[in-house]
C-alpha cells in the first residue's frame, strides 16, 4: 500500500542545505497502522509530509497503492502537528470542508458529517469556533473532518501531544476503533513511546537528524483486549525506550 | 432552549444598555467640557455647544442637511471604492512573492509620499467635480488598505495553507477559505483608521474652490464670521465620521465573530 524506498529530503536554508532525512524505507501493507518515533526535530513531520504529497522535492521513491505520491491526491488525509482547524469557521464548517472542496452534494454532505460528529461526540458542539473547545475535542473535530473524506490512508502527526494523559488514552481508544472499523492504512507520528506501542501495529524508529530507519519493530499486540495492561505491551516499551536513548548501541542487534 | 434565547436577549439588553450609558456619559462629559472652555474663553469663535447645536438643527433642513449628504456620498464612495480594489490586490501580492517582488518597491516608493499633496495635481488634471475628490481620498484609502492586506495575506501560517491542500484545496479555495477571512480582520483595522483619513482628506479637497460640502459650509460660515454655523459643520462632519465609524464596528463584529468570542 505504502511504500518509501530510498527516501533523503533535504532542507535548503539560508546558510546552506541541511539534511533532514538521509535514508529511510518501509512498505505498509494496506489496512495495517504504523507509528514513527524518533527525537525532536529527526524528521518526523517531513517524512508526513512527503506522505501527504505536500513536500515533493525529495529522492527516493514514494508510492501509494503503486503510484507515485502526488499532492492532493484526494483518498489521502492527514491531520497537522497543530493547525487543522480554521478559527473562523465553526466545528460544522470545519467538518464539511473537505467534502465541499470535492464538491460532495449537500445532502450527502449532511448525512455524513451529521454521522460522524454524533458518533465522536460533537454534535451538540456543532455551532461553536475551534477556540472555544477543549484540545481533546478540537482533536475529534480534526480526526472528524478527515474521517468524513472516507480516506483510505490517513496520516497523523502528534495529533494528541498536547493533551493531558486520560484524554490522550480515550482519544486513543476512539483512534483504535475507528481504524478497526474502517481498515484504513493509518500513520501517526508520536513522540510517545506507549502511543506508538499502543496504536502501531509496525513501529519506525529513526535516529537523530539526518534520520535513518534504526529500526522496524512488529507489534501484533495492537488491538488486542487489554493491550495496554499486558506485561508484553511493557516490555516493548522499554525495549523502545533502550533504542531511543541509546541509538548507536541497539543498530546493529535490530537490523 | 426557550429559556436560554431569554436569557441571551436580556444578557445582550443589558450589554446594549450598558454600552449606551458609558457612551453616554463620555458624550456629556465632551460637551461639558466644551461649555466650561467656551464660558472661560468668552470668545466668538467659540460658540457655547447649546448654540452650535441650535444651529446645527436649524440648519440641517435648510443646506447643512444637503452638504451632509453630499459629504457623505463622496467618502462613502471612496472607501468602498478603495476597499474592492486594494483587498483583492492586496491579497493577491501577499500570496503570490511572483508579483509582490516587482509591485513592492513601487509601493515602498509611494507609500510614504502625502497623497494629499497631489490635491493640486488632481484638481488641474480633473478639475473641482466629484471625481477629482473621489479619485484624491480613494487613493489614501487605498494604500492604508493596500499594505495591510497584503501584510495580513503574508503573515499567514503556512501550516493552515498545507492542511488546507492537503484537503485538496486548489488556490481559489485557499484564498476563499483561508486568506480572505484570516485578512479580514487586519483589513477592518485599516478601514477604521482610514475612514479617519478619508474625512480629513475630504475636508481638505472640500476647502478648495468648492461649493459643496461639509468643508465649504464650515470654511464658508469661517469666512462670514458666523460661528456658529462653522460649529455646525464641525459637528455635521463629526457625526459622519461616527455614522462611518459606527457601521465599520458593526459589519466587523457581524462578519467576524470568532474574533470577538
Ligand atoms: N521548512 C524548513 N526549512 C528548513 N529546514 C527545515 C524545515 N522544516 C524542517 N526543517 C529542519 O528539518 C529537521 C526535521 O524537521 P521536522 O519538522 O521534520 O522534525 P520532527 O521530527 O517533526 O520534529 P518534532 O518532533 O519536534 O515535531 C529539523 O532539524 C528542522 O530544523
Ligand atoms: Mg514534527
Amino acid at each position: 500500500m505504502i511504500e518509501v524506498c530510498n527516501l533523503k529530503v533535504t532542507y535548503r536554508q539560508h546558510n546552506g542545505t541541511v539534511p533532514a532525512i538521509r535514508d529511510v524505507s518501509f512498505r505498509l501493507e494496506g489496512g495495517s497502522s504504523c507509528a514513527v518515533i524518533g527525537p525532536s526535530g529527526c524528521g518526523k513531520t517531513t517524512l508526513l509530509y512527503v506522505l501527504a504529497g505536500l513536500r515533493q522535492e525529495f529522492e527516493g521513491e514514494v508510492r501509494i497503492k503503486g503510484a507515485p505520491v502526488r499532492p492532493r491526491r484526494l483518498e489521502t488525509a492527514v491531520i497537522l502537528q497543530d493547525y487543522g482547524l480554521l478559527p473562523w469557521k465553526t466545528v460544522w464548517q470545519n467538518a464539511v470542508l473537505g467534502l465541499e472542496i470535492r464538491r460532495i452534494s449537500r445532502d450527502e454532505i449532511r448525512s455524513r458529517v451529521s454521522r460522524i460528529l454524533k458518533e465522536l461526540g460533537l454534535w451538540e458542539l456543532r455551532n461553536l469556533y475551534p477556540p472555544q473547545l477543549s484540545g481533546g475535542q478540537r482533536q475529534r473535530v480534526a480526526i472528524a473532518r478527515s474521517l468524513a473524506l472516507r480516506p483510505d490512508v490517513l496520516l497523523m502527526d502528534e495529533p494528541f501531544s498536547s493533551l493531558d494523559a486520560l484524554t490522550r488514552e480515550s482519544l486513543q481508544e476512539n483512534l483504535l476503533q475507528i481504524w478497526q472499523r474502517t481498515k484504513m492504512t493509518v500513520v501517526i507520528v508520536t513522540h510517545s513511546i506507549e502511543e506508538a506501542v499502543f496504536l502501531g501495529q509496525k513501529i519506525i524508529v529513526m535516529s537523530p537528524r539526518p534520520a535513518i530507519c534504526l529500526a522496524e519493530v512488529t507489534n501484533k499486540g495492537v488491538g488486542t483486549p487489554g493491550w495496554r495492561k499486558s506485561r508484553e505491551f511493557h516490555r516493548l516499551c522499554t525495549y523502545l525506550r533502550e533504542l531511543l536513548a541509546g541509538e548507536d548501541g541497539c543498530l546493529c542487534a535490530v537490523k | 432552549m426557550r429559556r436560554e434565547v431569554g436569557n441571551d436577549l436580556l444578557a445582550g439588553l443589558r450589554s446594549f444598555v450598558s454600552a449606551a450609558y458609558v457612551r453616554g456619559t463620555a458624550i456629556v462629559f465632551l460637551l461639558a467640557a466644551w461649555y466650561i472652555l467656551a464660558l472661560a474663553l468668552n470668545m466668538a469663535a467659540l460658540p457655547t455647544p447649546l448654540e452650535a447645536f441650535a444651529t446645527f438643527f436649524a440648519d440641517m433642513d435648510d443646506g447643512l442637511g444637503y452638504h451632509f449628504a453630499i459629504s457623505a456620498y463622496r467618502v462613502v464612495t471612496s472607501i468602498a471604492l478603495s476597499f474592492f480594489l486594494a483587498v483583492p490586490l492586496g491579497l493577491v501580492l501577499g500570496r503570490e512573492p511572483r508579483f509582490d517582488r516587482w509591485v513592492a518597491p513601487l509601493i515602498y516608493l509611494t507609500y510614504p509620499v502625502p497623497k494629499i499633496v497631489l490635491l493640486p495635481v488632481i484638481m488641474a488634471i480633473f478639475g473641482l467635480n466629484d471625481f477629482a475628490k473621489i479619485l484624491l481620498i480613494s487613493l489614501v484609502v487605498f494604500f492604508q488598505i493596500l499594505v495591510t492586506a497584503r501584510d495580513a495575506a503574508k503573515q499567514i501560517n503556512r501550516a493552515v495553507v498545507d492542511s488546507m491542500v492537503s484537503l485538496g484545496a486548489g488556490r481559489w479555495e485557499i484564498y476563499r477559505h483561508v486568506v480572505w477571512p484570516a485578512s479580514l480582520p487586519d483589513i477592518f483595522t485599516a478601514l477604521r483608521i482610514g475612514s479617519g483619513t478619508a474625512i480629513a482628506v475630504l475636508f481638505f479637497s472640500e476647502t478648495v474652490g468648492s461649493t459643496q460640502g461639509l468643508g465649504y459650509y464650515l470654511m464658508d460660515g469661517w469666512s462670514r464670521y458666523a460661528y456658529d454655523e462653522m460649529f455646525a459643520g464641525i459637528i455635521a462632519m463629526g457625526l459622519l465620521g461616527l455614522i462611518i465609524y459606527t457601521a465599520i464596528d458593526l459589519i466587523d463584529k457581524k462578519v467576524c465573530t470568532w474574533k470577538y468570542l
